[in-house]
């Protein structure tokens, strides 16, 4: 497998990501094709990269952040967070949540639905999300690709995924209702 | 651990984050409590669900030829130019500065009316050949990196004298400035640039029997071009209207699609136009000087 082949495996997941990030299928398409442009860039210098997907993920990362996001200037949502005053955040979100969640049924959400709330999360958040659910990255790996201390990258986390299951639930239940 | 604290690491559990006492922690609540049993159990529906939902997006076919069609048939003396001036600077390399700017200078009307369609396709296609690696300017400047490598070689001296940075731009602004007049009789003025913008080189290109001077910069990772006219004639009405840092830019899609006019403003007697990859980043460095 020549390099340029062992960089374009992944080809998939970095688009899928770019496609969530950027909601467009043009500006995916370029998002990805600017990140291979900077890889293969980088790969003339016949630099050996150690984990070639974590590798390509941060320039997709940088490249979004830098190029696509809508406003530069607005500051990260999460970045004061420390892990200290996220576990106190999150102790009142605990005892406030309701267990309505669990009336819904989340199988039978349709995939529309998931995206829809996925896309609807900010991007900071969303961000985390993709990397870590569905691209498996570990925190710190994520705390890498974007620029970011473990415990804002923690942070994010916890709080996009409440946001999505509080989505979801609604969504869920909603689709309970129409197919009684 | 009470359901409280353990429900505060769930997302770390699911995600393998914890470390191992926190771990059994967690797993023997779970074993006893029936509540976060269930709860843990929504929140690993949803993490599949949604795994599943985005892993469903392939990338289109044309996508891995138009990346491969991309990085293929580069001419040769583009590669040395492009191998002499970014990757044997490793320094520039290591922190992050090798990439490549591409300025368009000036197309001063004389005879013809220049369409508004002849300006913007100039602007692009000049930044789609310098970024396709398909054009290498005429004048080479050294950057700053190998001048003062060239100077230790010779001294033995690391060289950070005070202000070298800003003198080298300075005296390649006037080695393009002059080479640009000797070559189309034109009195051209470079754009003030930031800080870590360098100029590496110039050309003079023809079309249409026209002489167009074209300036190359290098800053970070995104390629730029700019145009100086010294007309008003240029038609910018059709073109969106956004506001750039208290600056009226107009955009527009240029020829290939990955190129975007990106915004003009006054400069003298003449009007720069600018045009990058999506970024309006670069466009405040050029003008912020």
């Amino acid at each position: 497998m020549s390099q340029k082949d062992s960089l374009l495996v992944h080809i998939d997941a970095l688009y899928r990501s770019a496609l969530y990030l950027v909601k467009n299928e043009h500006n995916a398409d370029d998002l990805v094709q600017e990140t291979y442009f900077k890889a293969f860039k980088f790969l003339e210098n016949s630099k050996e990269i150690g984990n070639v997907k974590a590798w390509l993920f941060k320039i997709l990362m940088n490249t979004f952040i830098n190029q696509y996001r809508k406003d530069k200037r607005e500051p990260s949502l999460a970045d004061f967070d420390t892990i200290e005053s996220f576990h106190e955040s999150i102790s009142e979100e605990i005892s406030a949540s309701s267990i309505t969640e669990n009336e819904a049924e989340f199988k039978e959400l349709l995939d529309a639905d998931v995206k829809k709330a996925l896309e609807d999360l900010p991007e900071d958040f969303r961000m985390v999300i993709l990397l870590s659910i569905v691209e498996g990255f570990s925190y710190k790996e994520i705390s890498e690709m974007i620029n970011c201390p473990i415990g804002t990258v923690m942070s994010r986390i916890y709080r996009g995924r409440k946001i999505l299951k509080e989505k979801l639930t609604r969504y869920a239940k909603k689709q309970g209702y129409e197919r009684e | 651990m009470n359901c409280n604290k353990v429900r505060r690491y769930f997302y770390a559990f699911l995600d393998g984050e914890l470390d191992v006492e926190k771990n059994i922690e967690v797993l023997s609540h779970l074993n006893m409590c029936h509540a976060c049993g269930i709860r843990i159990e929504k929140e690993r529906v949803i993490q599949k669900r949604v795994k599943e939902t985005v892993c469903k997006v392939t990338a289109p076919a044309s996508l891995e030829q138009k990346i491969l069609k991309s990085v293929k048939g580069k001419p040769k003396v583009f590669d040395l130019w492009f191998k002499h001036f970014l990757f044997r600077n490793k320094v520039a390399l290591l922190s992050g500065l090798a990439a490549a700017l591409l300025l368009v200078v000036g197309y001063f009307v004389l005879h013809t009316k220049l369409k508004k369609e002849d300006i913007l396709y100039l602007t692009e296609s000049r930044y789609h050949d310098y970024l396709m690696k398909r054009h290498e300017p005429d004048l080479h400047l050294p950057d700053a990196e190998s001048v003062m490598g060239r100077f230790y070689s010779q001294t033995g001296l690391a060289a950070t004298l005070p202000g070298i940075e800003e003198n080298l731009q300075l005296q390649r602004s006037k080695v393009v400035a002059e080479y640009l007049r000797q070559q189309t009789n034109m009195r051209i003025s470079l754009p003030g640039v930031g800080e870590g913008v360098q100029i590496v080189g110039a050309s003079v290109l023809k079309i249409k029997n026209m002489s167009i001077p074209v300036v190359y910069y290098l800053f970070d990772n995104t390629p730029i071009t700019v145009a100086i006219v010294c007309n008003t004639n240029v038609d910018f009405k059709k073109m969106k209207e956004t506001m750039v840092d208290k600056m009226l830019v107009h955009t527009g899609t240029g020829y290939c699609g990955a190129c975007q006019i990106v915004g003009w403003k006054e400069a003298g007697n003449q009007y720069v136009m600018i045009s990058t990859l999506k970024s309006d980043k670069l466009l405040k460095i050029i003008t912020k000087v």
